[in-house]
């Protein structure tokens, strides 16, 4: 074994037998571009060799470099190194990175996917050299140590090949998955999924490109046995077949997806799968039923290469899904997708926490390279479930309320209101906490308790029902009202309190005040439509300055597409996954004084 | 106002100082403990319990007033022994196997305490078996919490443990939590159910009394 140290980082590599640079620095993670799938063809993968014995440069490098030669120039793909070595790799041979928008913060990550393209020339003398045709073909793709070939591939091989043509080799990781005349097929396509709950996101991303070419979301199928996870759990507790059911239900939902989105699926060659832990055992037909009792521990949470065929997903024959690696039972791979997004596994100068606020709510904070998690259930009430007049924020949902001289109200997409969804639900109630209609424990005042202060418009607006307060929020124009109840006040409390003793419980156990926060990450549909003043009124959240928070949209989406486009990023969400440390916020004894007092509108 | 409305309002309120003023001064006043138990503290405790169920009082309230209930009963305890006071009845409570919500069932046990009843708190994942044990230790209701439906067929299971050890009949059962219903309670053979923490004390008054 060599040593390669590596410039202008100065990072070391090893290079293993008689492998070459490039191969040697691919697997040290650093990709250099080879268009030609490293056959010395292309002259993309020039460095320089500043000290140590490599091997004489080849008949193709001559013809590439010719006078360069002299100066140190070599391909990486042609050098082998025979002592320690050191190598500069300039810009131009490094892999472009490819911009993705995570929701304006863009990450440069290297564009490595797990599968690839990779031409070659079936010449008959290549063949003397070779103890079979497979090997042949492995040492035209310069991938002889580590190709495996699928049968069907192998069948071909037997007859399909003519002399003198140039032919594609399609390559998953370490897999040859197909050869096709040149050009005959599209770009390989990649589909990352995530597989929430309520809704299924497909983005489908061309392979060559790194390009989205299409994406589509729907509600997931499998809503119609529970809308929680713990329903779902039940369901396969309960029902003989319900575990098929649901993974069924999930796989015709990813189905309609895919057909939505207008792609040929026959030319998907991979998916990578996130969603929260139980979603990802649904997916994979596993039972769920430990997640459902203490100590709530996954039947699985590294990330697995599953044949497509298996579930069936309806890709190539070949096409392998990859399920990524989660962190808890409550701590899914949507989470680890989503701190992918975000950079968590870079070490991060200072405190940042990243909130993901749903039914449940997933908290993940950072120090240096430290980084914690943890979940909690804020249950329903963000999402509009089990309020009075609560709905998703779809049309008609009451999404802003301001209270003034008057409730003025914004409604998602027309003007006459069907509903209330979570963030209109944040805004009416720190909105009469601060007009003083609500006290500090939760109550809603009656019309005659109210400041005196109060405008009369929104005196007017509190009723009573046989079951306690109410306040009209609006009037639709049917006549009917929208209001909250008391028991939406609760529900409320009950989920901001969820959310803060998570936060409070993370801080915590690293010991790190509120105040030393530098920046909140809030990912998820709901929290993009938060008013964190709002927020911070009801302290759901802790006083943290409107400039240091940032939303950041489907981060679990965009986690997966990273890890469907560069490999190295898959790699690096693997190991964050096994670095995070996990909290178990409902079995820390000081939980329940935590959460009461979090409870509590101060 | 009287001493023992004092106590009763302190309760209500929250104010643990207060409480314990009344207390005090109830007792100098030569007030029977077993008289300031009932007509304050129980008698407070009731009313917070009526304002849980109609979502006037929510869990920091209802907490509150119990702090404060614990700090008058932690004077009036070594009187009510001394005078051989006996409880209501003993209740032993827990969250069953496999569950770790603790806070509707740490309202059940402070509304059980403030209607006057000794508590044995099993706390949270309790076993069958511990049911059983603690009826065998004397407790003659047990209360069994769930809060995940994945974890309530635990409750039959500890009904079917007390059968199988022959003292189903020396207890009451009662059961509740969020997804739990009447047609559940009369399915696996509880005796009572609680839609929230306040009816939770009603029954097990109920049936103490029958």
């Amino acid at each position: 074994m060599r040593a390669l140290t590596v410039l202008p980082d100065g990072s070391r590599a090893e290079s293993v037998e008689d492998s070459n640079v490039l191969e040697s620095l691919r697997r040290h993670g650093t990709i250099l571009t080879s268009p030609c799938g490293g056959e010395g063809t292309c002259g993309k993968c020039r460095i320089q060799i500043e000290e140590g014995s490599v091997n004489a440069p080849t008949p193709q490098e001559r013809g590439l470099l010719g006078n360069a030669l002299g100066e140190g120039d070599r391909l990486a793909c042609q050098t082998i190194a025979q002592s320690d070595a050191t190598v500069r790799i300039p810009t131009s041979s490094r892999v472009p990175n490819v911009r993705v928008l995570t929701g304006g913060t863009p990450r440069e990550v290297p564009f490595f996917p797990n599968v690839r393209r990779r031409s070659f020339t079936w010449e008959r003398d290549g063949l003397a050299d070779a103890e079979s045709l497979v090997d042949a073909v492995a040492d035209l793709l310069d991938a002889r140590a580590d190709l495996r070939v699928d049968l069907p591939v192998v069948r071909e091989l037997a007859t399909g090949l003519e002399y003198g043509e140039t032919y594609e080799a399609t390559i998953i990781g370490d897999r040859l998955v197909a050869v096709a005349p040149e050009a005959a097929d599209a770009d390989p396509l990649g589909v990352a999924l995530d597989i929430g709950t309520t809704t299924v996101v497909a983005q489908v991303v061309n392979l060559s490109t790194g390009e989205v070419v299409g994406t589509d979301s729907r509600v997931n199928d499998q809503s119609r046995f529970g809308g929680d996870v713990i329903a779902r759990i039940n369901h396969c507790f309960t029902e003989d077949h319900g575990l098929d059911e649901l993974k069924d239900a999930v796989l015709s939902t990813i189905k309609e997806c895919i057909a939505a989105s207008g792609v040929d699926p026959s030319q998907v060659y991979e998916a990578v799968a996130v969603g929260n832990t139980t979603m990802m055992h649904l997916l994979a037909g596993i039972s769920p039923e430990s997640l459902g009792q203490l100590p709530y521990t996954p039947v699985m949470r590294a990330g697995v290469d599953v044949p497509a065929a298996y579930f069936p997903m309806p890709f190539s024959d070949t096409a392998s899904v990859h399920l990524m690696a989660g962190i808890a039972g409550y701590v899914g791979a949507d989470t680890v997708a989503a701190m992918l997004a975000a950079g968590f596994d870079e070490p991060y100068e200072g405190v940042r926490l990243l909130a993901d606020i749903g039914t449940n709510c997933e908290l993940v904070l950072q120090r240096g390279d430290e980084v914690v998690a943890c979940s909690t259930p804020a249950g329903p009430a963000f999402e509009g479930a089990r309020l009075e007049h609560g709905m998703l924020a779809g049309p008609g949902a009451i999404e802003r309320v301001t209270v003034g001289d008057t409730c003025e109200i914004r409604v998602v997409g027309r003007a006459d209101p069907s509903g209330i969804c979570g963030s209109g639900v944040v805004d009416v109630t720190a909105q009469l906490l601060e007009a003083g209609v609500i006290e500090i424990t939760g109550r809603l005042t009656d019309a005659e308790d109210a400041p005196a202060s109060l405008p009369d418009d929104i005196r007017d607006r509190i009723g009573s029902t046989e079951y306690g307060p109410i306040f009209v929020v609006a009037r639709r124009e049917d006549g009917e009202t929208v209001h909250v109840t008391q028991r939406d006040i609760r529900e409320t409390q009950l989920a901001k309190a969820a959310v803060r003793t998570g936060i409070d419980t993370l801080l915590h156990s690293m010991d790190i005040p509120a105040t030393d926060i530098d920046e909140l990450l809030v990912a998820g549909g709901f929290g993009s439509y938060l008013n964190t003043a709002n927020a911070r009124r009801l302290g759901m959240i802790p006083d943290i300055d409107d400039e240091k928070i940032k939303y950041i949209g489907n981060a679990a989406i965009v986690g997966a597409r990273l890890a469907l486009i560069s490999a190295e990023m898959r790699a690096r969400g693997e190991a964050l996954s096994r670095r995070v440390k996990h909290v178990q916020v409902a079995l820390l004894p000081s939980f329940q004084d935590r959460f009461a007092e979090a409870m509590l509108f101060e | 106002m009287g001493r023992l409305e004092e106590l009763a309002d302190s309760i209500i309120s929250g104010k643990a100082d207060a409480a314990v003023a009344a207390t005090e001064g109830a007792l100098a006043d030569g007030t029977p403990a077993a008289e300031i138990l009932s007509d304050g503290l129980i008698a407070g405790m009731q009313v917070v319990g009526e304002r849980f169920k109609n979502h006037e009082f929510y869990v920091p309230e209802v907490l509150i007033a119990a702090r404060a209930m614990k700090m008058s009963m932690a004077i009036l305890r070594p009187q009510l022994v001394e005078q051989d006071y006996e409880p209501v009845g003993t209740v032993a409570i827990g969250t069953v196997r496999g569950d770790l919500h603790d806070i509707g069932k740490n309202l059940v046990a402070m509304m059980l305490e403030g209607a006057g009843f000794e508590i044995m708190d099993l706390g949270i994942d309790v076993t069958p078996e511990q049911f059983v044990q603690a009826v065998k230790d004397g407790a003659g209701i047990i209360a069994l919490s769930a809060l995940l439906t994945t974890t309530m067929p635990a409750m039959k299971d500890t009904v079917e443990a007390l059968d199988a050890a022959g003292i189903r009949d020396q207890v009451k059962v009662i059961i509740g939590g969020a997804p739990v219903t009447e047609t559940y309670a009369n399915d696996i053979g509880a005796d009572g159910y609680g839609p929230d923490a306040a009816s939770a004390a009603e029954i097990a008054t109920e049936l103490i009394a029958a």
